[in-house]
């Protein structure tokens, strides 16, 4: 059996027994608690092992990733997070649950801490919002700029117990609820000068491809549910797979799943591809399977409106994660930069 | 030579009726005097409370928001059509849709909850059935005085047929599972109606089924049943992706027996639900103007107070077209319902309850007065009653056809302006979009639904194609 097909096995495991049956709890968190033996489930799947500097290791994070968004966008968010957390040579050898701002681009974060150098060592105010895994992780990783020069970015690992840092209560999100995001503020904490990490530009390119996997997921997940309840419903007397606009609803659906496993498998090899590519990518692929899920809705109805079928929690997660790595128009005007 | 005169902001968000202003149309004041009144109920009454009732709906779907119910009652928000002589507020079409727009800005769910009997009264309008017009009505203006109102649901929907019902031919093929039987002094109702708006709440219920259900177009009738009827009981209350401040539940009949006197008599059931969806469809569609503009607000007050890369947001060109998208599809979404709003009032079903002479001079009078009258008994008379039957039967099908074509592309525009621009808002604010306490991210949810309900959107381009474009555009 190949290293993806284990990876795939384990997520699927997983799922199948700690998510598809806390699927409501999961997606009314923070308003109800997160299943018992969830988070110990996605952690004894063990893939802080993996080394996404190397092809095979982002490739079993991403095939992790996607297997998991088929069941729920909100594992497979939480195991994202961790993996971009430890993408620093500084975080590389933790074994807890990291945290970091997933949906910002972290090479030009709209938020940051301000960094200043003192004599006991570096020491941080302000505030980041919608840090992911902040509730429950271990420590974080989060962007800030230094006071004497504001072009400069650094990341810095802070861990949850760190004097002065204050994580906020759990947030209420669009979609992927049951990944627990919150905002974190720093007040004159200090840490030591080697956990402030000078940013390499092009630090978390290689998770385009993991955070295309997600969007993947939810694509491939609404497109199956659509099909199926097509073929099964019927109006005026026959099978809505058989009207004229449903077909070309689903063609189009289909047509964009295949964006989105085209786009994954290409980011994710990473061939060649640069960051403008990289983000063209992605970006295609988070409108695709946005507009999948959307469609899903429509295919299902008044059914697809109600949580009992699970659409409307994947257009939320798939809406959610078109948001990954960066808000989509500063992304569009990155690519714009590059050119 | 004529002199230009320099628009004020009425007459720029509404350039139709500033037009329609300029040449003497009288009520245009009326709509300006009820959309600020409108502006300051929602100000006070909605938008503090409107994240909050999400939420607690969002644990608890059959959770109601009494407090804004009962200030929507009082000051008149759900009788605004209802004629004056009946003690309702007599506005014209027009009006209430604008006001619609103003509620839906602050949230969808409880501008439903505060609208969605309005399909019921336009379907007993749409009977003609004068008489049961008037009951209701006066039940419904005296509860709201009292800030309990006696909601209206319509229920309409079946697990295994929804769309079907909004369309003859679908309806003839359909698998129905309600039948109202014939049986000795009434009928006796069977099956399960799913995702009616305030079902479990409200406390009449317009009731549409079959009695034959092997001739289902025929057959179909309308009955009024009541809560608490033997037999018809409050199923599952459903758990939404948004607009949770508007319960939508399920009804299951179960022999429930319905007398005869309270089946709605007149015009074809077919035909008093195509006179009110053509009216009702283009409300959805202010529904959707609604949320495109609120999400137009809400980014425009975000790209204003943001920075991207050292510079504010509002200041950066790319996001300036974004944000004049988003302003270009609110007045999209706005002419398409102004469209649908003065075709019903010249062709559909507004144009048979337009405000006459009596009504207006009723409008002078105090409630007081008015609840002296013996209106009920006038307007229930059988005189009356047949009168209005006649106009319906006179409504030709190329006026149901424009106006109810003309609802179905109001309601087509405005939603999916209102879908978009949620998208827009949402690309632009990045993670700040995606949290519950910002508001945007509810926008998304709750503007969902309008694209499914009163017909799914393809049916409605169905309504259009069929009315207006396969047998060539009919003059009116």
């Amino acid at each position: 059996m190949s290293d993806d097909s284990l990876v795939r096995q384990n997520a699927g495991r997983f799922c199948r027994q700690h998510v598809e049956p806390h699927l409501h709890a999961l997606d009314h968190f923070p308003d109800e608690p997160l299943p018992s033996g969830f988070l110990e489930g996605i952690a004894s799947l063990e893939l802080e092992d993996l080394d996404t500097n190397e092809p095979e290791g982002l490739a079993m994070l991403a095939e992790a990733v996607r297997t998991m968004a088929e069941a729920a966008a909100a594992p497979a968010a939480i195991v994202l997070a961790d993996a971009v957390a430890r993408a620093l040579p500084a975080t590389a050898g933790e074994r807890r649950l990291g945290a970091c701002p997933l949906y910002a681009d972290v090479a030009r974060p709209t938020y940051r801490l301000a960094l200043r150098h003192t004599k006991g060592g570096v020491e941080i105010s302000g505030r980041v919002p919608f840090v992911v895994n902040a509730p429950v992780a271990a420590w974080m990783v989060l962007p800030a700029a230094d006071a004497e020069d504001v072009d400069g970015t650094f990341l810095v690992h802070v861990d949850a117990d760190q004097p002065g840092l204050t994580v906020g209560k759990p947030l209420l999100t669009l979609g992927m609820r049951g990944c627990p995001t919150a905002d974190v503020v720093l007040t004159n904490a200090v840490v030591r000068p080697d956990r402030c990490t000078p940013l390499a530009p092009d630090a978390f390119e290689r998770f385009f491809g993991p955070a295309a996997a997600l969007v993947a997921g939810t694509a491939g997940a609404s497109w199956r549910a659509a099909t199926a309840y097509a073929r099964e419903r019927v109006q005026g007397g026959r099978p809505i797979v058989e009207h004229g606009e449903m077909r070309s609803m689903l063609a189009e659906m289909g047509a964009d799943v295949s964006v989105c496993d085209m786009a994954r498998r290409a980011l994710v090899a990473r061939d060649g591809i640069d960051r403008r590519e990289a983000i063209t990518l992605f970006l295609r692929a988070r409108q695709a399977a946005i507009r999948v899920a959307d469609l899903g809705v429509q295919v299902l109805g008044g059914n697809g409106y109600m949580e009992d079928y699970g659409q409307e929690r994947r257009l939320r997660d798939a809406r959610q994660g078109g948001c990954l790595l960066g808000r989509p128009d500063a992304l569009r005007m990155e690519i714009a930069d590059l050119i | 030579m004529t002199t230009a005169i320099e628009p004020d902001g009425f007459e720029r968000d509404y350039p139709v009726l500033a037009y329609l202003s300029r040449y003497g149309v009288g009520h245009v004041q009326d709509l300006r005097d009820i959309l600020e009144e409108a502006a300051a109920f929602r100000r006070h009454h909605i938008d503090p409370v409107a994240l909050d009732v999400d939420r607690q709906a969002m644990a608890d779907p059959c959770y109601v928001a009494d407090g804004v119910l009962e200030a929507a009652a009082r000051q008149g928000w759900l009788t605004t059509m209802i004629p004056r002589l009946l003690g309702g507020r007599g506005l014209p079409l027009g009006a209430t849709m604008m006001a619609l727009e103003e509620l839906s800005v602050g949230c969808l769910g409880l501008a439903n909850l505060i609208a969605a009997h309005g399909l019921a009264l336009c379907t007993i309008a749409g009977t003609g059935d004068v008489q049961r017009m008037a009951e209701v009505c006066r039940e419904l203006v005296l509860s709201s005085a009292n800030g309990r109102p006696a909601l209206l649901s319509t229920a309409l929907t079946e697990p295994s047929a929804g769309t079907d019902y909004e369309d003859e031919d679908l309806l003839r093929l359909a698998r129905l599972s309600s039948e109202a039987r014939p049986a000795p002094g009434g009928y006796i109702l069977g099956g399960r109606k799913v995702f009616i708006s305030n079902g479990s709440i409200a406390e009449t219920h317009v009731v549409i089924m079959p009695t034959d259900r092997k001739r289902p177009v025929e057959s179909l009738a309308a009955f009024l049943v009541r809560r608490g009827t033997p037999g018809l009981s409050v199923g599952r209350v459903e758990r939404k992706m948004g607009q949770k401040a508007c319960p939508a539940a399920e009804l299951v009949f179960e022999d429930c027996f319905v007398p005869e006197d309270r089946r709605l008599v007149g015009a074809p059931v077919m035909r008093a639900l195509d006179l009110a969806l053509g009216a009702t469809r283009g409300a959805v569609g202010v529904f959707g103007a609604g949320v495109a503009r609120a999400a137009f607000e809400r980014a425009l007050a975000y790209a204003r107070t943001h920075e991207h890369e050292g510079r504010p947001l509002i200041e950066q060109q790319w996001a300036q077209f974004r944000l004049t998208e988003m302003r270009r599809n609110l007045m999209v979404a706005r002419a398409a319902y102004v469209e649908a709003m003065l075709s019903n009032e010249l062709f559909g079903l507004a144009s048979l309850l337009r405000p006459n002479a009596l009504e207006r001079a009723a409008r002078l009078l105090p409630d007081a007065v008015i609840d002296r009258l013996p209106v009920e008994r006038v307007v229930g008379s059988r005189l009356v009653g047949e009168a209005f039957a006649r106009a319906i039967a006179h409504m030709s099908e190329a006026m149901i056809g424009v106006s109810s074509a003309l609802g179905a592309h109001g309601k087509v525009t405005g939603t999916d302006m209102g879908m978009r621009n949620c998208e827009l808002a949402l690309d632009l604010m990045g993670e700040d979009g995606l949290r519950h306490d910002r508001g945007v991210e509810k926008l998304f949810r709750d503007a969902r639904l309008l694209q499914i309900y009163e017909g799914t959107n393809q049916l409605n381009r169905m309504e259009v194609h069929k009315r207006l474009i396969a047998g060539g555009v009919q003059r009116v």
